[in-house]
Parts: C-alpha cells; structure tokens; sequence
C-alpha cells in the first residue's frame, strides 16, 4: 500500500470513528496512530504518538486557550452577561425586533470576551430567550437569534478557534485576530439589519418598539467590560503582551471589575475555573489528535500530493475555493467544527499554500465555514445548545426554521468575503504590515 | 464508592482549575513586572508551559468524560432508539477506555524517566522540578480509562 493510501485510509478511518460517537480527539488519534503504525516501524510509531501529548501541552502559545476560557467563565459566572444584556436592550428598545437584535450585539460582545462560540450561545439562551418569549417574541426567531450570536464569537477576537488555527498553521495569531474583526463585526451588523426588516415586515414577529423606555438600574461595571476587550485587543496590537499575557491580563481585569458587583462570590469564581477547566481538557484533547494526525499525515506525504495534484492540473483558484467552500459545507453537516478546522489544517493547507492563497484569509474563510456548521443540520451543535437551554414546548425544528434566514444573511458574507478578500485583510495588513 | 469516585474526577478538575488560576497570577506578576520594573520575572515562560500547561490541559479529562462534556458527533446516535443508543454509548466508553489505557501505559514510560532524571529547570539558583508535568498524564489518562468505564456501566 503507498502512503498516499495510507494517508487516505486515515482520514477516512477517523471520520467513520467520529461519526460513532468516539471523542473527537480521540478518533483523530487512534487513526493517526493506525497510519503512522503502517509506515513506520511499531516501535517508531508508538514513540511519535507517547511523545506528542506532552509536547504539545508543555506550550506557552498554547496558554492563551484556558485565559481566554475563564476569562469568559468569570463574566458569566459573575453576572455580567446579565448587565451587558440589559444595557443592549436599552440602547435598542426603540427599533423593530431591539431585544433580538440587542441579543446579537451582546453576541458580538460577550463573544469579544470569551472566545467561546457554545459558551455565548448558552449563556445568551438562558438569559434573552425567555424575555424575548415572555415579551411576544416569535419562538423561531427568540431560540435561533442566541444560536447565530453565538457563532460571532468565533471571528471576533479573542477566537479560540483562530488561536488553534494560527498555532497549528503556523500564522500570526495576532494577524489571525485583526482579520477576524471585520467579518465579524459585519455578520452582526447583517443579523440585525436582517431581524429589523422582518420585524417591520412582519409585525407577527416582534412586538411593535418600545416608545417609553424603563430605566432599569444598570450595573456601571458592564461599562468596564468593553475597556477590558480595548485592553486585550489594544495591548496585543501595541506589542504590550503576547496572547497569551493578554489572556492573563483580560482575566485579571475582569475578576477586579467583577468585585465590584454586588454578590460576587467565591463559589462563582471557583465555578469560573472549573469550567475552564472542562472546557480547556475537551477542546485541546482535539488540537492534540490534530496535532497526531498532522504527523502522520507528513509521513504519509498526502498533503503535498494533494497540493502538487492540484498544480498539476491547473486547478484556478476560484474553482479550488468553490471545490474547498463545497467540501467545508458537507462536512459541516456531519462533523463538528474543531474537528472540520484541523482536519483541513492537517490535509488542505498546503494546498492553499502552494496556489498562492494568504493562509491567514483563509483561516477567516474556514473558520466561517465552521461557523455556518453549527448552525446547520443534522449536527448544528449551536442549535442544540440554544434548544438545552429553551423551554421544552420550542421544538428543534422551529430552531432550524428560524435560523434559515441567518444563515440566508451568511451566504450573502460569504460571496462577499470571497469575492473581495481585502474586506478582511485590509485590518491586519494596516495594523501588523502586509 | 460511587461519591468516591465523583470525588476523584473533581479533584482532577480542581487541579486543572488551580493550574489555571497559578497561570493567571504568574503571568499578571510577569507582566506587571515588565512594566514597573522593566524586568519580567525570569522562567515564566517555563514554568508555565513546563508545570502549570500540563495540568491545565490533562487535570480535567476525566471529569469531562464522566461529565458527557466531551467534544463528540451525535448525527449517527440521534437516529437510533434509546436502548440502542445507550448500547453503542456503553461499546464506545470501553474502547475509549481501552485507548486511554494504552496512552497512560505509553506515557507512564516517559514520567518515570523524568522522575528519574530529577527533570527541573533553573530560575536563578531555585530549582523547580517540572516532572510532574510529564506524571500528569498517564495519571489523567488512567482517570480517564476509569470514568470512561464507569460511564459505560452506569450511563
């Protein structure tokens, strides 16, 4: 058998291991472990495989992954999703369909926060979805608006998913989040002119705007929260901290704002931590088996036969893109999101590589395929987040069903955003140098 | 036995939690230094990627396992009834398990030999051992060989 067979049969095994029901990082493993056993000697193979779960957690890049986590941890934990929640829908209580559109902005914002895309959705869920159902909201669009705002947080830095990308890519994690701001910024900014047309068009929707405006007392440290992101975002760029300081620096200016909310408590810091712990263990054990397969996938030499395939055959690059876009949404209806990035990271990318594309473009581009994954069936784990959280009588279909004119907005970014690539690079090539 | 083993996975968690919390603190001190002081505290970068990484990233697995919190794929599952649903469940959590017993034996291996060999690294005269970065992860894995098989015989 040639190793290109080899490296074929590997990607094969670990999607069929995914698909019954193995953990992600695991399945990516036993099938790394399974092709690198077929091309080198056992012994060899076993050594590659024991020596990579140290070498790749003993990192310092690595780092940023649990700050940022419990960075986000400690802002839902504390309560401050609540005040940023409250501050939205009064800034945006006077527009057609404002306490869903103030949903997805402090989408954007908690997402600017946490880094975490399933985190924002829940923690959106349990907070916006029964006061939009309560205020006459539409259970489509109450339930699929916490779903959506969750997947900003995946652009908007700090991204985990774009700081795994970049580690594993080799790319500029701080480039990598400069670019992620834009398309970021403009899905949300889609979202709500979306929901606002509806809502107008439709006043079965949302109830008519608010004319009267209720005070309601808003904590003053949810207007910390935004410096916090200008902090991260500012140090980052300014050369102050590395990602993985400003994780550091993130999360200690959120436990100092934190105590001066009334009711902060031990206990929510301590729950805080455990949840990054969960969270930081779930999602690098899949980076780990990435990184496992990345090996094999080296030794088998596939990517490079891919890569110098696509070469030989003159392949242009809007047909490879449309090929590779078309690939991203299969997938991303049968498989979860990390698992889609880095199994493209392992196999793809040094095709896009070798036909000139800027990795760092299509990092964006990937993690917005990703993206649009959570929030589609059969897998859609953003929907059924939304659902965990909503109340029993709001069934998933009903979730799909509004979700579908998001997703209507995200195909219409997407054309965008690969027809015009400077909407996303022209931040970071301003800011870092092309 | 039960409220014993729940113990155990949440001290794992614990660990990791605290491993985290010791990043923050460390890192924050190194970065207020920097600025203060135009001097960063020295092994920083070390101790964090050699001590307190390991554990953040290993110290929860077992907790995640028994917690169902594990990044997986439900497409095929949701299609089938509920008993067999918890058939396949109960199949996969003993071959995690199985996995999980090779890569602790594998990398128990590698923790014994830094043990032996004392692994530290040098912060000015201190010396602080960075083994139990490496001892972490057989450990971590064996929990996680037990959680998967606990969940495998009461889902």
């Amino acid at each position: 058998m040639t190793p290109g067979i080899i490296g074929v049969l590997v990607v094969v095994g670990a999607i069929a291991l995914i698909l019954l029901r193995f953990p992600v990082g695991l399945a990516l493993a036993v099938s790394a472990f399974g092709g690198a056993a077929a091309v080198l000697p056992l012994p060899a193979a076993i050594s590659l495989m024991t020596r990579t779960p140290h070498e790749f957690a003993a990192s310092w890049e690595y780092a940023a992954v649990p700050l940022f986590l419990v960075m986000g941890a400690l802002i839902v934990q504390t309560g401050m999703t609540d005040s940023l929640f409250a501050l939205a829908s009064r800034l945006l209580a006077r527009i057609p369909g404002g306490l869903a559109i103030a949903t997805n902005f402090a989408g954007a914002a908690f997402g600017a926060a946490s880094g975490s895309s399933l985190a924002t959705t829940v923690a959106l869920g349990r907070l916006a979805t029964p006061r939009m159902l309560k205020a006459g909201y539409d259970p489509g669009l109450a339930t699929a608006v916490t779903a959506c705002a969750g997947t900003l947080a995946a652009l908007i830095p700090p991204s985990i998913p774009l700081i795994v990308y970049g580690i594993l890519a080799e790319q500029s994690v701080v480039r990598l989040f400069f670019a992620g701001v834009v398309p970021g910024l403009l899905t949300a900014v889609g979202y709500a002119i979306m929901i606002a047309i509806r809502a107008r068009l439709n006043p079965a929707l949302a109830p008519p705007p608010v004319q009267e405006v209720r005070e309601e007392p808003i904590s003053a440290s949810v207007a910390a929260l935004p410096l916090v992101a200008v902090v991260v975002l500012g140090g980052i760029y300014g050369g102050w901290f590395s990602p993985s300081q400003a994780g550091a620096v993130g999360t200690l200016s959120v436990i100092a704002i934190s105590l001066f909310r009334p009711g902060a408590h031990w206990r929510a810091y301590r729950n805080a931590f455990a949840d990054a712990a969960r969270q930081t263990a779930s999602i690098l054990l899949v980076a780990i088996g990435a990184m496992m397969l990345t090996r094999t996938m080296a030794l088998t030499g596939l990517p490079i036969a891919l890569a110098d395939g696509v070469q030989l055959m003159g392949v242009s690059k809007p047909v490879l893109l449309v090929g590779a876009s078309v690939l991203f949404l299969l997938l991303g209806m049968i498989l979860d999101p990390f698992g889609i990035m880095l199994l493209a990271v392992a196999v793809l990318l040094p095709t896009f590589e070798k036909s000139g594309f800027d990795l760092v473009w299509i990092g964006i581009i990937i993690v917005k395929y990703i993206e649009i994954g959570v929030i589609t069936p059969p897998v859609g784990m953003n929907v059924f987040a939304a659902k965990s959280v909503a109340p029993d009588w709001v069934k998933l279909t009903t979730i799909f069903k509004g979700v579908s004119w998001f997703l209507l907005v995200e195909v219409i970014l997407l054309v965008l955003l690969l027809s015009v690539p400077q909407v996303t690079m022209w931040l970071p090539d301003l800011m870092t140098g092309s | 036995m039960q409220t014993f083993m729940t113990q155990l996975y949440r001290g794992g968690e614990y660990l990791a939690g605290a491993a985290i919390c010791a990043m923050v603190v460390h890192i924050g001190l190194d970065v207020v230094a920097l600025a203060i002081f135009e001097r960063p505290l020295r092994g920083t970068t070390e101790v964090v990627s050699g001590l307190y990484m390991p554990f953040a990233v290993f110290g929860a697995l077992a907790a995640v396992q028994r917690a169902r919190a594990e990044i997986r794929v439900d497409v095929i599952n949701n299609l089938l009834s509920d008993a067999a649903q918890r058939r396949l469940d109960a199949v996969v959590q003993i071959a995690v398990a199985l996995v999980a017993i090779a890569l602790a034996w594998q990398t128990f291996d590698l923790a014994v030999r830094a043990y032996d060999l004392g692994e530290h690294i040098m912060i000015g005269i201190h010396k602080i051992p960075v083994w139990p970065g490496k001892a972490v992860i057989p450990i971590s894995f064996a929990l996680l060989a037990v959680a998967s098989l606990h969940r495998a015989v009461r889902p």
